[in-house]
């Protein structure tokens, strides 16, 4: 982190022109190629020489693999080369095989690869292969596989009950004791919940185009990826080789939400035929391959016991999780689902005792992985309802009750945690007061109501996938050329979600200049410098930072030598408008047109041209990898989601007439792309919420479709309005935080509750489908009529 | 999956295509829009050598309307605009609610009415309406040309009573007469691009308050789409009061056999007959109007 960048040369006046400027000077950089289909993604690259490759993969569960017979499909014309686990010797990640060798853990393990001349080629070489399977009993449910005597899921003998990564957190504030602050508690509440399994389904599959170089032993890549260094330390893992071999560049990404931080098989595949064959190789998943084999969100089962005081206010609370970890993620890499999600067991709360537990067991079903706000929206659904219920035991206005324990600037958790800036409570009443809830709440006729929900999420993340010289760190370079043009080399992932935009407008901005004269380099592992990646929200934040430093190190350069030409410190002058201006008062006549600046620097500096380098990374330690305290992220985000429905009593379809959103993420730096991320966010809340689920019978997913697997349609999405309005952040990029990740989290309660209201009815479950709510209502109907009886 | 290779031939009139169905025997497929026959294709559920693409034949795109015969709609009419249609909308706008449950906009300006019902699927959105209504499927053969009625047209899953060499011209919807209305409503998760979970079309004929006749029929609940006779009888002779219509509800449950799958379970989509049933006849009688209603 530059030493510099944190003091004088900061812009002082808050006079941007660009940053949450609505105005079209603010352009995003890429609609016109996403618009016109002109953008390149993964799959769309391709060669007259190209091959594509396609994978045979395990019908079962789980079972031994007995014998495996190529011949007929390498002896088919077209095929070019054929591929089974013995090519692959290294597993990734710990415990992932390429291809399967001896045994297969879950429906959809890959088992065989085959690359041809074409798709069909290769897809009719598929069912000239044989492989012979010796079914193994399979084990689907978390609670049955962490018992004595049950299967080892994956067969490696690692003898731990099935149970993977485990976080165990534990801590009081102000020296309390978890047991007495339960002692003298005046209400004490015990609930379970449960979630379902769903996925991201980014409309672009994950896809590879790999070509090798033989005479340089290097591998090009382009991959669909929100982590290129994780696709080039994993693939030199892979392959036994240095990182140097791998040139892994990232295209237009169509959509990740968290599903794209992944080493897809595909890659490897794709490298190793491009190795044997010498010709470009393309593997582009289909759509059923990634239901059936990508992570997808955790299913969740959930304890909690929390203790309040007589008048609301949460003394203590208790909570033991089990994740659903699929048949994958023995590794660090799955550390950040356990730890994350024991640490929203507290959010968005003041807690002065807690003792969190969560533990990631695997069954015989695909990988549990990150997924827009990982493990959030599964934990603070639980613990948002666990909160509507105690509020009205207690007899306590649900918002009012929310208010009581919310978290407030200054607050240090027993985690760990430094809340710095948050709105929390600001986000409450504006909920409150859009929905009209005090005159509205007594006025609700049966079948109608209003939910609110509280939740919160991490800015930024310490957790680093990956090790870097400082901790999940981000590096940018800010060149400048003698004309003046300025080139961004930054390898910030942008997924969709507008890194490129922001990061070229940080540059502009800090630059006084117009975003079409900072030029952005399109990253590449060899192009630019590290970033960890687009995950745990941190690419505004940590990425944005580093950037605006890079930025400022350059303009940095020039003011120096200007102030010394005109006799002035140079932190008194600034960059506005393609102008260098003083800001000394008695000086403030001074003037320099940016291009004769950037020129009489160079001209002073023997011709060397002005380059900026700028990191950034979460100063914390990585203590919370052992469960003791430390702070996860450098910011947290807080946000109130409230919507009004009627449910349809008879069939159990919900109408939400009306969402409100509101998220403190400090300084919006692009409005409308905050707004749209808002909006996004209710759109997958409420696919999680009510539409989406992935149906396994024997782990074999029945729905692997757009029509059986549904996704909210435009028609479904009830009427929005969004506020962001809210204090800066004193860290963040120009006072900027997390939005978009996070955000998905109070969806599913916001509604829940709202159905609570509506009908009365407990909700402990996901997905909140008509089927499941109809279910409930004649189960309430049944047990009336039992009590009237 | 990759879509396998197949031969398209574009026949230019009702002859050639029948032709080349003969000649071609099992392997050729009519095809108009292709939204129910391309996708199982590439799913390799449906396989297919010959693709008999219908959409260059004159005349087979149309929609009038005869005061004595009624709405005809031909083979090569899009779904979307049979749903905008201004005729349909006048003359039997049941017909035109019925096409707009279907899939997408995308999907219904490609798919045909007459795709939809040749598909034969349970859950057909357009199937309950023209039974309902007593439609004629229009067919073209080799030998002659014949009128098969919509409640007689359905064999069973994906199944038709058409010959292998035989091709739907048309459909003819009889007018409403006096005191004559019909509704179509269906029930699905999303308020588009969904499969129904139920389906149930209404057709009533009223005098004043009195149920002179019905027909009830219901989608997605059995093999076919299949009538609800059980329920047709509770409403005629009788007023339709709020208590008669909920009791015909409850009798279409004894009309169907639902069954569970991924989308819902036999449970629920028997109950859910009950509640559409009652809805479809509620929505029929508003066409009625609300004066002549009790």
């Amino acid at each position: 982190m530059n030493r510099f960048a944190d003091k004088e040369y900061f812009r002082k006046p808050e006079d941007f022109r660009l940053i949450s400027s609505t105005e079209s000077k603010y352009t995003h950089v890429d609609a016109y190629e996403k618009v016109t289909g002109k953008a390149k993604y993964a799959g769309d690259f391709m060669a007259p020489d190209m091959l594509v490759a396609k994978v045979k993969h395990s019908p079962y569960a789980r079972a031994k693999i007995l014998s495996i017979d190529t011949s007929k499909a390498e002896a088919m014309p077209g095929v070019k080369a054929v591929l089974t686990g013995k090519d692959f010797p290294v597993r990734i990640t710990e415990d992932i095989e390429i291809l399967c060798q001896g045994q297969v853990r879950m429906v959809g393990d890959p088992v065989v690869a085959v690359c041809a001349i074409d798709e069909e080629t290769a897809e009719n070489a598929l069912d000239l292969i044989d492989v012979e399977y010796e079914p193994m009993q399979a084990i689907f449910d978390p609670l049955e596989a962490i018992k004595d005597g049950a299967p080892d899921v994956q067969g490696y003998g690692y003898d731990n009950h099935n149970i993977g990564p485990t976080c165990h957190q534990v801590g009081t504030n102000d020296g309390k004791d978890i047991d007495e602050e339960f002692a003298k508690a005046a209400y004490v509440q015990h609930a379970d919940f449960k979630t379902h399994r769903i996925q991201h389904a980014p409309i672009e599959p994950h896809a590879s185009y790999a070509t090798y170089d033989p005479e340089k032993d290097e591998w090009t890549v382009y991959q669909s990826t929100t982590m290129s260094f994780g696709d080039q330390f994993w693939l030199a893992h892979g392959f036994q080789k240095d990182v140097s071999h791998f040139h892994v560049i990232r295209p237009y990404v169509g959509g990740a939400f968290g599903s794209k931080s992944n080493w897809p098989y595909s890659e490897f595949i794709a490298c190793e035929f491009a190795r044997r064959t010498l010709r470009p190789v393309r593997f582009v998943q289909t759509r059923e391959e990634e239901f059936q084999t990508m992570h997808g969100r955790h299913p969740f089962l959930i304890h909690i016991d929390t203790a309040f005081d007589e008048n609301g206010k949460i003394l203590a609370k208790k909570a033991d999780q089990i994740l659903d970890g699929g048949a994958y993620g023995v590794s660090h890499s799955q550390f950040a689902a356990v730890n994350l999600s024991a640490l929203w067991c507290a959010f968005p709360y003041k807690i002065d005792a807690i003792n969190f537990r969560s533990r990631r067991v695997l069954t015989n079903t695909a990988e549990g992985g990150a997924m827009r706000g990982y493990t959030a929206c599964q934990v603070q659904f639980a613990h948002d309802l666990n909160m509507q219920y105690a509020s009205e035991a207690m007899g306590i206005d649900p918002v009012e009750f929310r208010k009581i324990s919310a978290m407030e600037p200054g607050y240090h958790s027993p985690a760990g945690l430094v809340v710095t800036s948050c709105a929390f409570k600001e986000t409450l009443d504006d909920a409150a007061k859009f929905m009209s809830w005090e005159e509205r709440k007594h006025t609700m006729k049966r079948g109608e109501g209003i939910g609110f929900a509280g939740t919160a999420f991490v800015s930024g993340t310490a957790s680093p996938v990956l090790d870097s010289p400082n901790q999940a760190q981000t590096n940018a370079t800010v060149r400048v050329d003698l004309h003046g043009v300025v080139f961004l080399y930054s390898n910030c992932h942008d997924n969709g979600q507008g890194a490129d935009t922001v990061m070229t407008a940080i540059v502009a901005e800090e630059l006084g200049l117009d975003m079409n004269e900072v030029k952005l380099i399109q990253p590449s592992t060899f192009d630019a410098g590290y970033d960890s990646g687009a995950y745990g929200s941190r690419v505004t934040f940590l990425g944005g930072n580093a950037v605006r430093r890079a930025a400022v190190d350059a303009k940095r350069q020039i003011l120096e030598v200007i102030g010394a030409k005109w006799s002035v410190e140079p932190h008194l002058l600034d960059i506005v408008d393609h102008k260098i201006i003083c800001r000394d008062l008695g000086k403030t006549n001074l003037e320099m047109s940016w291009k004769d600046a950037v020129y009489a620097t160079m001209t002073t500096k023997g011709g060397d041209e002005v380059v900026g380098i700028g990191s950034y990374y979460h100063r914390t330690n990585n203590q919370q990898f052992q469960g003791k305290p430390s702070n996860y992220a450098p910011s947290y985000v807080f946000s109130t989601g409230a919507c009004h429905l009627t449910v349809d009593e008879e069939t159990g379809q919900i109408n939400i007439d009306e969402f409100f959103f509101a998220h403190d993420c400090g300084r919006a730096l692009n409005k409308r792309a905050v707004e749209a991320q808002l909006e996004g966010s209710i759109y997958s809340g409420l696919g999680y919420a009510v539409y989406e689920e992935l149906k396994l019978k024997d782990g074999r997913m029945l729905n692997p479709n757009f029509r059986d697997y549904r996704m909210v349609t435009a028609l479904d999405m009830p009427h929005i309005t969004t506020k962001f309005d809210y204090p800066p952040d004193p860290e963040g990029p120009f006072g900027a935080k997390e939005c978009g990740e996070g955000t998905t989290a109070p969806i599913a309660p916001a509604i829940a509750n709202a159905i609570h209201m509506a009908t009365g009815l407990h909700i402990t479950e996901l997905p909140l489908d008509p089927e499941r709510i109809w279910r409930l209502l004649q189960q309430q109907k049944a047990e009336q009529a039992a009590a009237n009886a | 999956m990759v879509l396998p290779k197949f031969e398209y031939l574009t026949p230019a009139t009702l002859e050639e295509a029948t032709l080349l169905l003969s000649e071609l025997g099992s392997g050729a497929k009519i095809m108009a829009g292709g939204t129910d026959i391309i996708p199982p294709m590439r799913d390799k559920v449906l396989k297919a050598d010959y693709l008999i693409d219908i959409k260059h034949i004159p005349g087979l795109e149309y929609i009038t309307y005869d005061e004595q015969e009624g709405l005809k709609i031909g083979a090569l009419t899009k779904l979307y605009d049979i749903q905008t249609s201004k005729l349909v909308k006048e003359k039997n706008p049941s017909v035109a609610q019925a096409a707009k449950y279907v899939a997408s906009t995308q999907i219904r300006n490609k798919g045909t009415m007459v795709g939809n019902i040749c598909n034969a699927s349970s859950s057909c959105d357009t199937a309950p309406i023209l039974i309902a209504q007593n439609a004629a499927v229009q067919v073209h053969g080799p030998e002659n040309d014949r009128v098969i009625p919509a409640g007689s047209f359905f064999k069973g899953v994906k199944k038709t009573w058409l010959e292998p060499n035989e091709i739907v011209t048309g459909l003819v919807i009889p007018p409403l007469g006096e005191g004559e209305c019909a509704a179509y409503i269906k029930h699905s998760v999303r308020k588009a691009m969904d499969l129904a979970i139920v389906g149930v079309a209404a057709w009533l004929k009223m005098d004043g308050a009195v149920c002179v006749d019905a027909r009830i029929v219901l989608g997605a609940v059995a093999i076919t789409p299949v009538r609800a006779p059980s329920a047709e009888k509770v409403l005629i002779g009788k007023e339709l009061t709020d208590d008669v219509i909920a009791e015909a509800g409850i009798a279409a449950m004894s009309d169907c056999k639902p069954i569970s799958d991924v989308r819902a379970s036999a449970e629920y989509r028997h109950d859910m007959v009950r509640v559409f049933t009652k809805r479809a006849v509620k929505k029929a009688l508003e066409g009625y109007g609300e004066e002549d209603h009790i």
